[in-house]
């Protein structure tokens, strides 16, 4: 299974809003479709868990 | 002193002086500074120990049956000449109300008790650029593993390479974890190009001692890593992309690049002079 880029690019642009760094998100983007399904899978996970708990502390 | 001034406030008042007063005997340098410092300082700390009295309202809460029960052991207690209830409140209240700076203080003071989340925010930030940057390491070894298991198999260098070049400083070296991650890239992609070059060697090349002086003599930095993403774009497509994607992101981290390459060619300096022993014992040296 491959992850959608498109729902990559969501969580990016909402983690970029919170500050994050642009340079390193930036670069995740753009090796994303290099990556192994089990590696997009880590990656997503990873940016959404970050947002789900940045978006808690507001 | 006006007549219908509250009691309370008369009474801080005269506190006020004698505090003015003791200030002054105590710094005598104050004596030349304006007349207002005195009555500017003493309301500001009475301020601040309304505020302490405020913030530590659940303490005054457990307190205050004690207080009870010490009033009613003092029939003619403060608090009963005031109006009965917490005398302490009372008090504060009162010279909250005269107190020219204190919404000033008011706000500094609720902006502290608000929990400050920018730290916070910084935390979780730092635990997910930590956690992408071990992501970051086990897809460059994935890599390393590939193209070290396909195409010159049974050969431990590239393995060394990659350890060598992966995420490793040396303890004066202190990083944030986000150059961390930054510097896991990297160092992955270092150990990619590493690879990439001991597959270009001839096998009698690739001893550890030879393979080391040769690394040690390729001037590795962003520029070669984009090379090497351009010469394994046909032969290696799993690899290629990436090299020559990590080569544009390390371009902007020069002062990472040197570290990396520093590091990585000491360690395969090191490991070269230790030809012989196996390869797990180098690691730990």
């Amino acid at each position: 299974m491959t992850y959608d880029k498109q729902n990559l690019d969501e969580l990016i642009e909402k983690l970029l809003k919170f500050g994050e760094d642009a340079e390193e998100l930036g670069y995740w983007q753009s090796i994303f479709d290099d990556l192994e399904p089990g590696e997009q899978e880590a990656l997503i996970s990873n940016l959404r868990d970050e947002l789900e708990k940045l978006e808690k502390l507001k | 002193m006006e007549k219908n001034m509250p009691l309370l406030y008369k009474s801080a008042h005269i506190l006020q002086r004698k505090i003015a007063q003791s200030f002054i005997r105590s710094f005598p340098s104050l004596k030349n500074s304006k007349p207002c410092w005195s009555s500017e300082s003493f309301i500001f700390l009475i301020n601040l120990i309304y505020l302490i009295y405020q913030s530590s309202q659940n303490i005054t809460k457990l307190i205050t049956p004690l207080a009870r029960t010490s009033q009613r052991t003092h029939k003619e207690g403060r608090a009963r000449q005031t109006g009965g209830g917490s005398d302490f409140s009372k008090f504060f209240l009162e010279i909250k109300r005269f107190l020219p700076y204190n919404n000033f203080i008011m706000n500094r003071f609720e902006k502290l008790q608000t929990p400050d989340t920018s730290r916070e925010r910084e935390t979780i930030m730092e635990n997910a650029v930590e956690d992408r940057g071990n992501l970051a390491a086990r897809i460059f070894k994935s890599r390393v593993a590939d193209l070290a298991g396909n195409f010159i198999p049974g050969i431990d260098i590239p393995k060394m390479a990659f350890e060598a070049s992966i995420g490793k400083t040396s303890s004066s070296e202190r990083l944030s974890k986000r150059q961390r991650t930054a510097y896991a890239i990297i160092s992955g992609g270092t150990a990619l190009a590493y690879t990439l070059q001991l597959l270009g060697m001839t096998a009698e090349a690739v001893t550890l001692r030879t393979a080391v002086a040769g690394l040690a003599q390729v001037e590795f930095g962003p520029e070669f890593l984009r090379e090497a993403g351009e010469k394994a774009r046909g032969k290696f497509p799993r690899v290629a992309p990436i090299l020559e994607k990590t080569a544009n992101y390390a371009a902007e981290k020069r002062e990472l690049v040197a570290l990396c390459i520093k590091n990585a060619q000491e360690k395969l300096r090191r490991m070269g002079n230790l030809e012989g022993i196996p390869l797990d014992e180098k690691l730990s040296l």
